[in-house]
């Protein structure tokens, strides 16, 4: 049950990896789809970063709430705010 | 002349419509709040789950579980269904569309973990405002809307504690909620009664089922590795998914498509303004 566990985690991270690097070398190699495989595997890399993290902090056992509201909050202020900045740099919001 | 009064009569028509989905949803959530959230068995809209029998349920999934995947895949390799044949399709996946799936996944995953726990209404943790959001990107962004809810729930998923494999069942099943409505409503604008009627049917009642089954068949068939019982799978997760996505998602929703879907519009983020289907 252990194993079994640690190989579903384990296998997601790989598959976030292989993602990652997939991205990079569509980027790299200027195809169609390469910045969205990128963000695709970033996206997948930072969710196992949280498991990873709430896991060896306990924050699993201990109460995830509100700490996941928080991380929530943060999540939804960032990239909301990182788009809005981007779309009024590049316009988009002046049409 | 004779397009006013039967333009009033489709305008009472969509509103029974609503009225009845928003009714009918209420009814189901205040019969399982009766019986009791820890007797599955007896509400109402597990019985149809009881009927079909696992065996049954496994059969009718299994083929939306290959549908909505062969789905996914074709959609994002750049084909599309035009009708009932498949064409390709141009999303140009720059920087705006990496921007709106970025967008929608900050903001789905965001909100589904800010509100986990918390009793929106005093007594209810289970209500996710959330889940309204899952639809509307998918009928104003179109796919990289749908992409954006799958990693939005992917996020969620791990700050609620759930990840597992059973995830990519999720991120799938998140998709397949946002690109129904997407594909299948002809009228996007939340200003019709076409628009409504079809939203009640395809982003409420069909997204919330296929969706519902898509997960649950995955949950069922990777028993040996995420380990839920496949009694708690169909006689609970799934009737309770159904409710959970509908609930929300038949109140909520038109009310933000039909603030959100004008500025959007009248910016160029709207998927038919930048998704461009051949053939």
């Amino acid at each position: 049950m252990v194993n079994s566990v640690i190989d579903q985690y384990l296998s997601l991270t790989i598959v976030g990896i292989i993602i990652l690097i997939a991205g990079i070398a569509l980027l790299a190699s200027k195809k169609k789809g390469g910045l969205l495989v990128l963000l695709l595997g970033l996206l997948w890399l930072l969710t196992m970063g949280i498991y990873y993290i709430f896991t060896y902090t306990g924050v699993y056992e201990t109460g995830l709430y509100p700490v996941a509201n928080v991380v929530g909050v943060v999540l939804l202020i960032v990239g909301l705010g990182a788009v809005l900045y981007y779309w009024t740099r590049s316009g988009v919001l002046k049409r | 002349m004779a397009s006013r009064p039967i333009s009033s009569v489709l305008w009472v028509v969509a509103f029974v419509i609503a009225a009845v989905f928003i009714a009918f949803i209420l009814y189901i959530g205040f019969d399982i709040l009766a019986k009791g959230l820890d007797k599955p068995s007896e509400w109402m809209i597990t019985q149809p789950f009881i009927v079909l029998g696992r065996d049954g349920l496994f059969a009718i999934s299994g083929v939306l579980w290959v549908i909505g995947t062969i789905i996914f895949f074709m959609e994002l390799s750049g084909r599309t269904f035009k009708g009932l044949r498949i064409v390709k399709q141009v999303i140009r996946w720059d920087a705006i569309d990496v921007s709106i799936t970025a967008l929608s996944a900050a903001v789905y995953g965001g909100a589904l973990a800010a509100t986990g726990g918390i009793p929106i209404i005093p007594g209810f943790t289970w209500v996710r405002p959330a889940n309204a959001l899952a639809p509307l990107f998918g009928i104003l962004f179109g796919v990289p809307g749908a992409l954006g809810t799958s990693i939005g729930n992917f996020i969620a998923d791990a700050l609620a504690g759930y990840l597992g494999v059973g995830s990519l069942g999720g991120f799938v099943g998140n998709f397949i909620i946002a690109y129904v409505p997407y594909k299948l409503m002809k009228d996007h604008s939340f200003r019709t009664p076409r628009s409504i009627i079809e939203f009640y049917i395809w982003g409420v009642l069909v997204s919330s089922v296929w969706c519902s089954l898509y997960i649950s068949w995955w949950l069922d068939f990777a028993e040996p590795i995420i380990g839920l019982p496949k009694e708690f799978v169909w006689g609970y997760f799934a009737p309770w998914v159904i409710f959970n996505n509908s609930f929300i998602t038949a109140i909520v929703t038109p009310i933000l498509g039909f603030i959100l879907y004008p500025p959007i519009k009248a910016r160029g983020l709207y998927w038919a303004d930048r998704i461009k289907i051949l053939g």
